[in-house]
């Protein structure tokens, strides 16, 4: 049975590992593609900087728009994966660990486009200085620039973390086939991980206080974002549940967002035989939790205000509900929650396709959703004039035409840069099931814990002292 | 003349064109009157000045029981226009006393106007005040204040990073015990 384990441990590092030395023309074609969308939006971007916000559709009525809905789209798919994957490891779900480290991935990707959002929407980045200069501690906007900070630290840690061993390995399997620049790179970042007892012990401490630290981290960065609609004074932001309503369709669209790009990099690098379409189900399932949440939240959130019809609530409930943004809400609400909820119920629609196009209207929903709440909350007049309108320019399409390419082109980069799976949780897995198969009684977890490969791997490594081992 | 010059002579112009518009069927047989106002030449910021206005028909006897408006032109952000600042019924001297809160720097031309009915012509007279002074007129006080808040959370930011900078050690040990090794490693190959 140990000889089946190694072989599918081989079977795994040659499959996962192969993509970091081997690139396809359709891997370039794609960069390409990508790298030419993100100059395009560089482009427009330079053209809003030198003629200024007025190329934009934004005026002083409604004075947020695309940039501010794609700010708060892509904070919400960054839940995806921090906080998906802390509460997998926390609850132990043993079917995580090809997930983790996308969905890890997916966080700090998406933070860090999603938090050029507000500077550019600024329109001046020469003023970004004066959030610390002048910043003061009752403006929700100074929380959300400490708490997106502290979020970004705190998932990078938390994604490099479980790297380390994986980064060792490909300092130790890759050898010569992979570029200087890269072994250099492994050989610096993998901090002469080793494998001995004591870089076990640290590591697992410190996973431990990330993976504990990041969920109520992860909670109050989307909660402190929902809090600059909710203390601004708009009647439709008017709403004590925001905070909660936020998070829980931040983790929504994250997990939709973890199946997308695992479905494209399962593909891509012909990881079927480590991703299972049971992967997908399992994810699906999260995501039609969900969308029941969704669907209580917006009862809620709608069904308050409407019965009571205070203010200017009749003004937002006719233009979301018949009017100039009913499309976009009723496509939200059908579209992105209940069908892919009863895609997910259904038994003859819960396969991979089913949950990937589930996946692909949840995603397109909760966009509609965040412009539903920026540009139609805006709409409602805040003093006796008539309702404004809301066209996003050229320059607009351009710019999140080019933000969501630089997604996709950092996931892609990073894709040919380390494991897209951790090796070692899920050689881990794969020697914690066949020993379970083989009615053998598991060592304690901790001292299974970790493959033992590398130059740590044999009985001296175990002593905290290394041997010439595998290399 | 400017843009903005021009932008307000045109405002201006606008409750003079309403006051002709007014004023004309009773023009014909109407008896002319005078409206003398009265301000302090000037104020501070934040203070309140009292404007007054008299008004008299052509013999000089006062006309009570009329209604006399002060207004003046004011802007915010793209808006601007009259804004009627008060409203008062003269009394049997055919006076009328307003409280006139300086809210804004400079110089500010405060009207009083009287519409006219169908024994009087309307009347309209104007005076400067100058209002001086920089200070904030507005201070933000929050509704409830909780003792300490702001360091609660600078307490729970700081433990945050606290334990980053914890994580961010135990890598700091993770590397020595990796290069301890090595050299092991390199020693016992040696």
């Amino acid at each position: 049975m140990e000889k089946v384990t190694e072989s599918r441990r081989e079977a795994l590092e040659r499959t996962v590992l192969r993509p970091l030395v081997h690139t396809s023309t359709g891997y370039r074609l794609l960069v390409g593609f990508l790298v030419l969308v993100v100059l395009w939006g560089a482009y427009a971007y330079s053209t809003q900087l030198q003629q200024g916000l007025i190329v934009t559709g934004m005026r002083d009525r409604i004075l947020w728009g695309f940039y501010i809905t794609l700010f708060v789209f892509f904070i919400g798919i960054s839940h995806a994966g921090t906080l998906i994957s802390a509460i997998l490891r926390v609850v132990k779900a043993q079917w995580r660990t090809p997930v983790t480290r996308m969905a890890e991935f997916i966080t700090v990707v998406a933070l860090s486009v999603g938090g050029l959002m507000p500077m550019i929407d600024l329109g001046r980045p020469d003023r970004i200085p004066n959030l610390f200069l002048f910043g003061r501690w009752q403006s929700p906007i100074l929380w959300d620039l400490f708490s997106i900070t502290t979020y970004l630290t705190g998932s990078i840690i938390y994604l490099y973390l479980p790297l380390i061993p994986d980064l060792a390995l490909c300092r130790d399997r890759l050898g010569t086939e992979a570029a200087a620049w890269k072994r250099a790179f492994y050989r610096a970042a993998s901090l002469g991980w080793q494998g001995t007892v004591r870089q076990k012990k640290y590591l697992n401490i410190a996973l431990k206080c990330m993976m504990v630290l990041i969920i109520p981290v992860a909670v109050s960065v989307h909660t402190v974002v929902s809090w600059i609609f909710a203390m601004t004074l708009r009647e439709p932001w008017n709403s004590t549940v925001f905070g909660a309503y936020f998070v829980a369709g931040a983790i929504f669209s994250g997990i939709a967002a973890i199946i997308i790009v695992m479905a494209i990099l399962r593909r891509a690098f012909h990881l079927e035989a480590h991703i299972s379409n049971r992967h997908f189900i399992n994810l699906g399932y999260m995501m039609g939790a969900f969308s029941l949440i969704m669907l209580y939240f917006n009862a809620s959130e709608y069904l308050v205000p409407g019965y009571k019809m205070a203010g200017d609530a009749p003004v937002h409930f006719l233009q979301l509900f018949f009017r100039e943004y009913a499309p976009f809400f009723w496509f939200y609400i059908i579209g992105g929650m209940v069908i892919p909820g009863l895609i997910i119920l259904v038994p003859q629609t819960r396969t991979f396709a089913g949950v990937l196009v589930a996946s692909g209207l949840v995603l397109i929903g909760m966009w509609l959703e965040r412009f539903i709440i920026v540009v139609a909350g805006l709409r409602v007049p805040l003093m006796p004039y008539e309702p404004s309108s809301y066209t996003p320019s050229w320059v607009e399409w351009s710019v999140m035409a080019g933000a969501i390419a630089m997604f996709s082109l950092v996931i892609a980069i990073f894709a040919k840069l380390v494991p897209v799976i951790a090796i070692w949780e899920v050689a881990e897995q794969y020697e914690e099931h066949e020993a379970k198969e083989t009615a053998l009684t598991p060592e304690a977890p901790e001292q299974v814990a970790w493959p033992q490969w590398g130059r740590a791997a044999g009985p001296a490594s175990e002593q905290g002292a290394t041997s010439g081992g595998t290399t | 003349m400017s843009m903005r010059g021009a932008k307000w002579l045109w405002r201006a112009l606008i409750p003079l064109s309403l006051l002709l518009a007014t004023a004309t069927p009773v023009l014909a047989d109407a008896i002319p009157l005078t409206l003398q106002m009265q301000a302090p030449s000037q104020v501070r910021l934040g203070e309140t000045a009292t404007i007054t206005a008299v008004l008299r028909d052509s013999k000089g006897a006062p006309v009570p029981r009329a209604t006399i408006v002060l207004w003046s032109q004011s802007s915010f952000l793209s808006t601007g226009g009259a804004v009627e600042q008060g409203k008062e019924v003269t009394d049997a001297m055919g006076k009328v006393a307003f409280a006139y809160e300086a809210r804004t720097e400079g110089t500010v031309t405060l009207n009083a106007y009287y519409a006219g009915d169908s024994r009087f012509a309307p009347a309209q007279s104007s005076a400067a005040l100058m209002v001086q002074g920089s200070e904030q007129l507005y201070q933000e006080s929050p509704g409830v204040q909780v003792p300490g808040v702001r360091w609660l959370l600078v307490g729970l930011l700081s433990g945050v990073w606290l334990i980053y900078l914890t994580v961010m050690v135990l890598l700091g040990l993770i590397a020595r015990e990796g290069s301890q090794a090595s050299g092991g490693a390199g020693g016992s190959h040696g």
